[in-house]
């Protein structure tokens, strides 16, 4: 009995630090190579630490010249608008279908459950004829309108939170007086404290991540985000894989900060966010 | 039934919905919509006729090979994301028991589903070249002669593909199925301490059973997910080597050759199976819902 709980136990050890070997042996390559010279980079393999771990270089090159810096600071204006609109959107629309009946209702939930079931790459054909057409080709507010009109998980998220919320709330308030816009900015938002949370996190993390949206309709001079500049690294020149280490380590800092800090919060935003 | 809301609500539902309605209808509902317009057209996306076809670019995609071929590349992310169910349900058993440094190890499994698709596409590209970072650790175990040509060999690298998709995406499912686990109640497990249950048997009595419903939810994702798969492959061979997915041989057809019409349509047989998928889904959970 004791040896079968032995063999259990190492079992179930072994089989956690196999999976943690997988995951950050590359990431562990990546970081070493992010300080080597480009010759060090080609004469040692990728498992070689580096001779010098304070040669900031690269990544001072992938700021500057790979425009990871500009890349900073585009997504930070797309995450910034796209998360505040989400929620805007999210939580007006949630409390406007949940609250009150109207002709067009099931319409609308209709077509905000059909567009979510696309993902938003299988319609870029014809979005992108609409885009130019709307004179937003390679305009911040083209990836950010998309993020706001065709990923619309937000929707369903505050949709959730607010079905389980008493009607009764709403009727007490309006007994003391309040309109319809004061229910819900004073009674109803606060409480939908969670969905806003997970929101938060999803947007964050797919706004911080997409990568086909702004590299179809941000394409111009200084309009690349990290995820984009990333990308531009593999030119047609000599690749200069050390520098694109120090590239891809540099776009996960931010990630990395926020999974951190916020640990307990992506957990439930992802897990809240993969079942609609 | 309009009639009957005060005047107050109508203009707080309007206010409320119209900018979002906006949005939703333009960049949302019209692409859609358009898409199956075009797809009857031979149109190149720039000119300003639109030629019909009819049903010339779907009679095209189902009958030349060349176009449906293609799916075959998607069953390899549809077999990663089998892999990927097995690996996060396993891991999320043994998590969910007691063990050291849990939050550790909790982290280090959903930390991937956090970086995106270029920085883990350009890392493994670096990571499968040759004589790169995954031979040697290949050679370090005494496994040199199982060295390919990972990306560069037709015959492997779609394997190779799928393997950077498990990498990716395991994080996600674990995370659910982890969440779905911790909302057993305690009792069930001390019940089955005290009636001396094995490990096995909690697993198969107690776990399994009260998760089935993430678990349908997982086999529906990862369908979806093979059949929309296109960044990895995109990013990392641009679809060279026979590792176009179908996906992304419409967006190439559409912004690299030109032929919008052929690709709406391709988009058009795309949408009809996710939405199959997705009624698909609503019906098994019409018959979870039974169960009660």
């Amino acid at each position: 009995m004791i040896f079968k709980r032995l063999l259990l136990s190492i079992l179930k050890y072994f089989s956690l630090l196999i999976w943690t070997f997988i995951v950050f042996f590359p990431l562990l390559t990546v970081f070493f190579g992010s300080f080597k010279t480009y010759s060090e980079f080609m004469s040692t393999s990728g498992v070689t630490p580096p001779v010098n771990f304070f040669n900031f270089e690269n990544y001072y090159i992938a700021l500057t010249k790979g425009k990871m810096l500009t890349g900073f600071f585009n997504t930070f204006i797309l995450i910034l608008a796209g998360v505040s609109g989400s929620i805007f959107i999210g939580s007006m629309v949630a409390y406007v279908i949940s609250r009150f009946n109207f002709k067009g209702k099931k319409l609308i939930l209709f077509l905000y459950l059909f567009v979510s079931i696309i993902p938003m790459e299988v319609s870029q054909v014809s979005t992108f004829k609409i885009i130019t057409a709307l004179g937003l080709y390679n305009t911040r507010l083209a990836p950010i309108l998309l993020y706001l009109g065709a990923d619309v998980l937000m929707v369903y998220l505050y949709l959730q939170v607010l079905e389980k919320i008493p009607r009764e709330i709403d009727k007490a308030a309006m007994l003391e007086g309040a309109s319809y816009f004061q229910i819900y900015r004073k009674v109803i938002f606060p409480l939908l404290k969670p969905a806003t949370a997970s929101v938060i996190m999803l947007k964050v993390i797919s706004i911080y991540n997409d990568f086909y949206i702004p590299h179809l309709y941000m394409p111009g001079e200084n309009l690349n985000t990290i995820s984009t500049a990333l990308f531009n690294f593999m030119g047609p020149h000599r690749i200069e894989w050390n520098v694109i280490n120090a590239a891809i380590i540099l776009s996960l800092i931010p990630m990395l900060i926020f999974f951190l800090i916020l640990q307990k919060q992506i957990y439930t935003g992802l897990t809240a966010g993969s079942i609609k | 039934m309009n009639s009957s809301l005060h005047k107050k609500e109508r203009v707080l539902i309007g206010l409320f919905l119209f900018i979002p309605l906006l949005l939703l209808i333009t960049f949302g509902f019209l692409p859609l919509l358009e898409i199956i317009s075009y797809s009857f057209t031979s149109w190149n996306g720039i000119s300003t006729q639109k030629p019909w076809v009819g049903w010339d670019n779907y009679v095209k995609i189902l009958t030349a090979p060349k176009y449906f071929q293609v799916f075959i590349n998607n069953l390899y992310y549809f077999g990663s994301g089998l892999l990927q169910i097995l690996i996060a349900l396993y891991l999320a058993i043994i998590l969910s028991f007691k063990v050291k440094f849990k939050s550790f190890f909790k982290a280090s499994i959903v930390f991937p589903t956090l970086i995106s698709g270029v920085a883990i596409s350009m890392m493994f590209r670096l990571f499968y070249t040759p004589d790169g970072p995954f031979d040697t650790l290949l050679t370090a175990l005494g496994l040199e002669k199982m060295i390919h040509f990972w990306l560069g060999d037709p015959r492997y690298v779609n394997y190779t593909l799928a393997g950077i998709s498990l990498w990716r995406h395991t994080g996600l499912r674990f995370l659910m199925f982890y969440a779905a686990i911790q909302t057993i109640p305690k009792e069930y497990y001390q019940l089955a301490e005290i009636e001396g249950a094995t490990f096995i048997q909690k697993v198969r009595y107690i776990i399994l059973p009260n998760i089935h419903t993430i678990l349908k939810i997982n086999f529906i994702l990862l369908t979806v997910g093979a059949v929309t798969a296109f960044e990895i492959p995109m990013i990392i061979t641009n679809g060279s080597n026979g590792t176009t997915t179908f996906l992304l041989q419409t967006l190439k057809t559409a912004f690299e050759q030109k032929q919008l019409g052929l690709a709406a349509s391709m988009a058009v047989v795309m949408i009809i199976a996710l939405v199959l998928i997705t009624s698909l889904q609503k019906k098994l959970f019409r018959s979870d819902n039974h169960d009660f």
